[in-house]
């Protein structure tokens, strides 16, 4: 699929090609299958958005690209990243990756720092460990310059501790230490989940300068819709493991395809607030075939088959792209 | 006839430090009306005190100034049977459902603590519970697990059914949804909207999302410099 997915967009340049990825995890339960076949592009420059309820297996899909996964993981498919398939790579070199070329900016900001080192130290950390800053006055120099941009870093700030910012802020210290070593790919896992809403808009705006300033690919990690019609300009729709529809963000959200990706916009208040019916299937024994079919308004019988993702071609290629892609049996 | 709870002028300061005593009005001069049927809104950015009064109107703060009235009489000194009356008649379902819910005792002792508190025989005890888990719309296969092994949604339900078997008049509503997924929160707020229709219960719903209020609110207060100003 990927491949002909290149070649539908010649104009952009993939950064970053997932295909077949799979990741279990063997527990007390049962196998839990928490990625199942998923595959996507990254383009340069875009804005991915991966949209799914909570223990769709979002997060597992960044931690996979980052090769940050538990042992009892069994990981398998492909993701290439500059000719190279980042699963196979050591761990060694897989940390030069790690920060300088794809950075990641884990949900929860007040507890992925260290509480015992200044903000500034942390910083200049990933400056001094990559090896781009000649000493620690430097890079303290260098951090300072990019929590300018983001409208932080005061002298006197550099020497404060994350539990004396706001979680705004430490936020903004979290996107700073993404940004400085200026990876081609940032990852941004929740970046407003457990931010009140003042906060999270203000989170949004500094991610759209973020994204104005460092250029670099965006994958972005939510189960807030509003986030994704803001600064997404693709998104993928996760169920159980599976990515359901990828599109255009304005095709998406304006006319949704796939059956689930409707009922999960209807739920939103704006649209009514209409709960889905039935309950999230266990992960560890998902349904046979199409996983969202049991609570599928459009069931038929072939949808206990698996289905594959399709390409949907545009009647009308003036209003519309040839970029959307749906897993379902009514298309 | 007499409001089931009624906040009238009251107002609330914090007061901080140790030698140099630092008072802080968080606001002033407040007064609300909550009855069956209907539902209030109460909005307002973080830090205005909205969850303050929440608690106040549940009876769980004391006011700096002014009174909270339970049919007519003040809270402060209700005692016995009318206090009984009160702390049954008025819940409060919080923000954390996990963190609403003793981790160490399994979803089914947590439901059957509420029915040995409003001394229903036990005989009646499995009826009861597999009666509310239904109103809730949850399966009876959970009673034996614990709060952190279902999800979040599940907890506030969980939550909820708890606060449900103590048949209230009102209930305050803190941000019941912020920490749940879009879907999960249509079914919560979709589910209470249905309690609200069957059961005639009043709400004070604390919410920062105005879409979430355009639903579900009848009138909607916001909280603004320490005032309370009334928006429709």
């Amino acid at each position: 699929m990927s491949q002909s997915l290149i070649q539908s967009q010649t104009q952009k340049v993939p950064l970053l090609n997932v295909s077949g990825l799979s990741v279990q995890f063997e527990t007390q339960l049962g196998r839990v299958r928490a990625a199942d076949d998923v595959s996507f592009v990254l383009f340069e420059n875009e804005t991915l958005a991966l949209v799914g309820e909570t223990g769709c297996g979002k997060s597992v899909v960044a931690s996979a690209v980052m090769n940050l996964l538990p042992q009892n993981a069994a990981v398998n498919g492909n993701i290439e990243f500059e000719g190279r398939n980042l699963l196979d790579l050591g761990e060694e070199e897989m940390a030069k990756v790690r920060g300088a070329k794809i950075a990641i900016i884990f949900q929860n900001p007040s507890l992925s720092l260290n509480p015992v080192i200044t903000i500034g130290d942390q910083i200049a950390e990933m400056l001094q460990v990559h090896g781009k800053a000649a000493g620690r006055s430097q890079s303290i120099e260098k951090a300072a310059g990019v929590l300018q941009r983001l409208g932080l870093g005061e002298r006197g700030q550099l020497g404060m501790y994350p539990f004396q910012f706001s979680g705004g802020m430490n936020q903004r210290v979290m996107i700073a230490s993404a940004l400085v070593l200026s990876p081609k790919i940032i990852i941004a896992d929740e970046p407003t989940k457990g931010l009140d809403s003042a906060t999270a808009a203000g989170t949004v705006r500094e991610m759209e300068k973020m994204k104005d300033l460092s250029g670099a690919a965006l994958l972005l990690i939510t189960h807030d819709p509003a986030l994704v019609q803001r600064i997404a300009d693709r998104v993928a729709v996760m169920y159980c493991g599976e990515i359901l529809e990828i599109g255009p963000c304005p095709e998406v959200f304006h006319e949704p395809l796939h059956p689930y990706t409707r009922a999960l916009l209807n739920c939103l208040p704006e649209r009514g607030m209409h709960p889905i019916p039935g309950v999230s299937p266990s992960m560890t024994n998902p349904p046979k075939g199409c996983k969202f079919h049991p609570r599928c308004p459009k069931r038929r019988a072939k949808c206990s088959q698996s289905p594959f993702m399709k390409q949907i071609k545009a009647n009308d290629t003036e209003t519309k792209s040839n970029e959307r892609w749906i897993k379902c049996w009514l298309y | 006839m007499l409001a089931v709870l009624k906040a009238e002028g009251i107002s609330m300061i914090h007061e901080s430090g140790l030698f140099h005593k630092t008072r802080r009005e968080i606001f002033r001069n407040v007064s609300l009306e909550l009855d069956g049927g209907k539902t209030i809104g109460l909005m307002g950015d973080s830090g205005s005190g909205k969850t303050t009064l929440a608690r106040i109107m549940a009876g769980l703060e004391k006011p700096a100034t002014g009174r909270v009235l339970f049919r007519g009489k003040d809270i402060a000194f209700l005692r016995g049977k009318e206090q009984g009356d009160f702390q049954r008649s008025v819940q409060m379902v919080f923000q954390d459902p996990e963190g609403s819910l003793n981790p160490r005792k399994s979803i089914g002792r947590s439901i059957h603590e509420v029915l040995g508190l409003l001394k229903v025989p036990k005989r009646e005890w499995l009826e009861r519970t597999s009666d509310i888990l239904q109103t809730v719309g949850l399966s009876e296969e959970l009673l034996c697990r614990y709060p952190g092994q279902v999800s979040g949604g599940q907890n506030q339900r969980i939550a909820l059914a708890r606060v449900l078997l103590l048949e209230p008049k009102v209930m305050i509503l803190d941000e019941p949804t912020s920490a749940l997924d879009i879907s999960v929160q249509a079914q919560v707020l979709s589910l209470l909207r249905e309690l609200q229709k069957n059961r005639g219960l009043g709400y004070l719903l604390v919410s920062h999302q105005p879409e979430v209020m355009r639903n579900m609110a009848h009138e909607v207060f916001v909280l603004n410099n320490g005032c309370l100003v009334q928006s429709g």
